[in-house]
């Protein structure tokens, strides 16, 4: 499962770890002294950029274990985007992946360390006896005895036994480097990496949420979809057939009042047709169906009574449902900014890198949207089901931005929740 | 006729007043949620209290429960409840909700103004109707091999009509024949099913929707 590193391959790992070590040691001594001061504000502040440098050392400590091991590593830190400073730092003081952060500096600089200088010393270990043998026969007064435990005197005796530690050393350097260098690096992962199984059941995790969102989605939609025929549509032609019969009793004694009443009639038909459009509209739009996202989006926009600058970039058209949870999510958030944020300008930013879809949406009204709001929350539990993400920067009087992000490939591998950002 | 409408549609509860009013029916109070429907009704004991089962403040069968209610706390308050869907389980709660007459249609049936009109004074008379949907899912759902399959094609038209709780003489035009020969039908549904004769239209009606239902 594990590949071993080559010989070359464990010396770089070794002194690349030996080089973390260096920072690692500087990054734990504040650690305790901010944990020591966290009564007092900057204590909190030392622990939170020590916290912050501590991730990013482990980052890269996981870097070399990944290329070491020849498998992805990953770590699922607790989500924190959108917190202020102050719950942020308390989430990350209760992340266990934060904990285990501080255990692996302590593990580097000791034990590991210990094991990384072992495995360098392997790889100097023939050099070095060659160096000792030269050494000792161009200056035997200063070195009578050099091999004094071995009761070794004589020149040929000493060269036969550097000979044989030379050929120990390379055997080592060929079997015992790599070896221990696996082994650091597969304790650097137990310490700083989600094992298999904490993915996977991170990942079961997930999915079992927003399966939950997507059952709740759906089945308010239906509730609405129900409510407005009932109340749209269906009421209207149940109107006009009230009309139409009370016309068809007055048609003979009072055909000037049968006029007015068919007359009503015909516009409560037409508006019925145009009940039923925006019924169809909320469950698939026609546009949406026809030209995909960016066209949806563009005839979306020009229907609202707010200015609403656009920067789509083109794409491939994305697979239907995607592409029906992305209309609906950006229409609900610019629903959202007509109801509540009284703003004069609006935007909407659409980046396409590969694999994945970005969305922004924002405004500059009143600020202060709450991410866990009725029509925000709908918004998360749509993009919930295909991995997607919502975050909301919404200061109060500063305006919204709502960032949507979805990744559109088959999401197979997704297991972590935040390894992009900090 | 004094008349109290509840239906939280605006457009159908103007078009319910016009149609009324158009009969002669006086609408005294016509409300949009059903607190106000049921203090209303309890106010003014209507002759006919005409209500929408779906209205404020839930949304869900408001009108129909104040509906129920009203009839328990005046006994024999006719009550013809009108929705944009039957449901079966709908009509057997107005039906068990004590005596009077009680009506239970479809909103579409109102374009049918003078059946309607019709349909209304049956039920401020202590008749019950109910929608032919209604009927017709509860004649479906008889199973094969019952007493039901012993009735020839023009026996189950009359006896849907009667379900409906329309009188001899309303079976009688709607199905072009005359009255003799509707209560010969009549005579012979009522044997083949093994129901006590009973000359009273809504003792009638009441008994054929009883042995449907069980």
């Amino acid at each position: 499962m594990h590949r071993r590193p080559g010989p070359l391959a464990a010396i770089g790992l070794n002194l690349a770890s030996l080089l973390i070590t260096l920072p690692a040691m500087a990054l734990l001594g504040l650690t305790v002294a901010g944990v020591a001061s966290s009564v007092a504000v900057v204590g909190l502040f030392i622990l939170a950029v020590t916290l912050v440098l501590l991730r990013r050392l482990a980052g890269v400590q996981r870097s070399l274990v990944s290329a070491g091991l020849g498998e992805p590593v990953t770590r699922a830190y607790a989500d924190t985007r959108g917190l202020a400073p102050i719950p942020r730092l308390r989430r990350w003081i209760t992340d266990r992946a934060r904990w285990a952060d501080v255990g692996w500096a302590l593990f580097t600089c000791t034990f590991g360390a210990v094991v990384s200088v072992v495995a360098l010393a392997v790889v100097l270990y023939p050099a070095w006896s060659i160096s000792w043998y030269f050494l000792w026969r161009s200056l035997p007064a200063q070195l009578p005895q050099p091999y004094h435990f071995l009761h070794v005197a004589d020149p040929t005796r000493g060269a036969v036994f550097t000979v044989l530690s030379v050929v120990a050393g390379i055997a080592g350097i060929r079997w015992l480097t790599p070896a221990l260098t696996r082994w650091r690096l597969l304790m650097d992962a137990s310490i700083i990496a989600d094992s298999r199984t904490t993915a996977l059941e991170e990942r079961v995790e997930q999915v079992t949420a927003a399966r939950t969102s997507t059952v709740d989605a759906a089945a308010a939609e239906l509730r609405r979809i129900e409510r407005d025929l009932h109340d749209g549509p269906q009421a209207r032609l149940a109107a006009l057939g009230m009309e139409l019969g009370l016309a068809e009793q007055l048609a003979l004694c009072d055909p000037a009042a049968a006029a007015g009443l068919i007359a009503e009639a015909r516009a409560n038909a037409s508006t019925a047709l145009a009940d039923i459009r925006a019924v169809v509209r909320g469950i698939y739009p026609p546009v949406l169906a026809d030209r995909g996202y960016e066209s949806a989006v563009r005839a979306l926009v020009a229907d609202l009574p707010l200015t609403v600058a656009l920067d789509l970039e083109p794409g491939e058209r994305l697979e239907a449902p995607l592409e029906s949870a992305l209309y609906f999510a950006t229409s609900e958030c610019l629903a959202n900014i007509l109801k509540h944020a009284r703003a004069t300008q609006a935007w909407v930013c659409v980046r396409r890198p590969p694999g994945s879809v970005r969305i922004e949406v924002g405004d500059d009204g009143v600020g202060g949207a709450a991410a866990d709001g009725a029509g925000l929350r709908g918004v998360a539990r749509r993009l919930a089901a295909f991995d997607g993400m919502m975050s909301v920067t919404s200061p109060p009087g500063a305006g919204t931005r709502i960032a949507l992000e979805v990744p559109c490939e088959p999401s197979s591998g997704r297991t972590t929740r935040s390894s992009a950002t900090d | 006729m004094r008349a109290v409408v509840g239906e939280d549609n605006a457009l159908l509860r103007d078009g319910l007043s016009r149609i009324l009013a158009a009969y002669d029916i006086e609408v005294i109070r016509a409300v949009d949620n059903a607190p106000a429907l049921s203090r209303a009704l309890l106010a003014e004991r209507p002759d006919i209290a005409i209500v929408d089962v779906r209205m404020p403040p839930t949304f869900t069968d408001d009108g129909l429960r104040v509906a129920i209610e009203a009839r328990a706390q005046l006994p024999g308050l006719p009550v013809l409840v009108l929705s944009q869907y039957v449901e079966q389980l709908y009509a057997q709660e107005l039906l068990d909700s004590g005596s009077g007459g009680v009506g239970y249609l479809l909103k579409d049936r109102v374009s049918d103004v003078a059946g309607f009109i019709d349909t209304v004074r049956r039920v401020a008379g202590g008749g019950t109707v109910l929608d032919p949907d209604v009927v017709r899912r509860l004649l479906t759902r008889q199973r094969a091999g019952t007493p039901i399959d012993r009735l020839t094609a023009r026996e189950r038209d009359v006896l849907e009509l009667m379900a409906q709780g329309r009188s001899n003489a309303a079976i009688a035009g709607a199905l072009f024949v005359t009255e003799r020969s509707v209560s010969k039908h009549t005579n012979s549904i009522f044997t083949k099913l093994d129901l006590p004769i009973d000359a009273d239209d809504n003792r009638r009606v009441l008994a054929v929707l009883t042995y449907l239902r069980d």
